[in-house]
């Protein structure tokens, strides 16, 4: 018995199917794992390029021009937060890669007087702010949907302190929770 | 005479049992199939390129139709600046065929539609006044360009990016009761 293992172990028939079996294996592996990527990357992208144009367009239809004629800036915040999520909404559906969204929370709308960034300004300016986070889920191969995603750490540079957000991430079910957060500011000078 | 007695079947044995040359063949395996695996990541940075020109490309299209309230021939009367702050659609199709060029996306292999309509030279894609709703969409249909030498079959596929704002460009503003 010890002496049939030996040689089977030594014999060398089959070694180069074997070979290309696995190379076959890892490229597939590498194929499937470098779609996913660019699959979540674009997604991503996507998602929050959607969302600046839809905030910044939110925004401006919320500014009030009659005010603004006499030079008194009004922003209506429910208005913007109305548009910004209708616009969302229509244009979320279109996306075929995109198999579940919805926002963290309620779109924050803030309509400050401020040097806030804008660099050396010596005045006060008419800012108005709307800061969103949306979680998506992508499709995903399951073979890397390994880590399940708990939770995203962001960076508020208005307030200066940083954020959690937080999710039920599942692994191995071919679905990647993914966090994407967008900032637009209206300002007038 | 059996088969196994025939020359040529002996022959055919010998050549099968001989191992010259197997090294040879897997080497030329394993750089073929390193070929294939690079021609893919190639071919997935080359995508991934275009994928990143087409949606900047289109958050562009979207900001400028919704500043405008759509793409017009010539700038509509009122708009601040006039046709030298203006984007036609002539000018837009310029654009965006530049854009494109540099992405490796020929003329013929995208469409770009403000609210339904094609952004086309000397057309116009229509007035949207203001606060109302502009979706521009664009469709690119793009190949994979290196594997397509190697696995049979059409590897086109179509892309579409969409993007939705609102028009900030009040039409025939001297009319306009207000808010």
């Amino acid at each position: 018995m010890k002496n049939r293992l030996r040689e089977f172990l030594r014999k060398k028939d089959g070694g180069f199917p074997i070979i290309f079996v696995i190379l076959i294996f890892v490229g597939c592996m590498v194929a499937v794992g470098f779609t996913d990527l660019l699959v979540r990357n674009y997604t991503m992208d996507e998602v929050q390029s959607k969302m600046d144009v839809a905030g910044i367009s939110s925004l401006q239809s919320g500014v009030n021009t009659e005010k603004l004629r006499v030079q008194e800036f009004v922003v209506d915040k429910a208005l913007v937060k109305n548009n910004y999520m209708t616009m969302m909404r229509q244009t979320m559906q279109n996306s075929d890669k995109i198999k579940d969204y919805k926002f963290y929370g309620e779109p924050k709308v803030d309509v400050i007087n401020s040097k806030f960034g804008i660099g050396n300004s010596s005045q006060n300016r008419p800012q108005a702010i709307i800061d969103s986070t949306m979680i998506i889920v992508v499709d995903s191969s399951q073979v890397f949907d390994l880590i399940p995603g708990a939770y995203d750490r962001y960076y508020n540079s208005k307030d200066g302190q940083y954020f959690d957000v937080k999710y039920n991430g599942k692994n191995e079910d071919g679905k990647v929770e993914l966090s994407v957060r967008s900032v637009s500011r209206l300002v007038y000078r | 005479m059996t088969y196994k007695n025939h020359f040529l079947y002996k022959k055919l044995k010998c050549k099968v049992k001989d191992k010259k040359g197997a090294m040879a063949l897997e080497i030329v395996i394993g750089i073929f199939t390193f070929i294939i695996v690079l021609c893919f990541l190639v071919d997935l940075l080359m995508l991934s390129w275009k994928f990143a020109v087409i949606s900047s490309t289109n958050s562009y299209v979207a900001r400028t139709a919704g500043i405008q309230g759509g793409i017009l021939a010539t700038a509509p009367d009122g708009f601040p600046g006039g046709n030298t702050a203006y984007i036609s659609t002539n000018e837009m199709r310029n654009k965006l065929n530049d854009n494109f060029k540099s992405a490796g996306i020929e003329s013929g292999k995208y469409s770009v539609k403000v609210n339904g309509k094609t952004v086309s030279s000397g057309a116009s894609t229509g007035e949207v006044d203001y606060r109302q709703p502009v979706t521009t969409e664009i469709n690119v249909t793009y190949k994979w360009d290196l594997m397509s030498n190697f696995v049979p079959g059409d590897l086109t596929q179509t892309m579409t990016s969409t993007r939705s704002s609102m028009s900030e460009f009040k039409y025939r503003y001297d009319t306009w009761v207000g808010e």
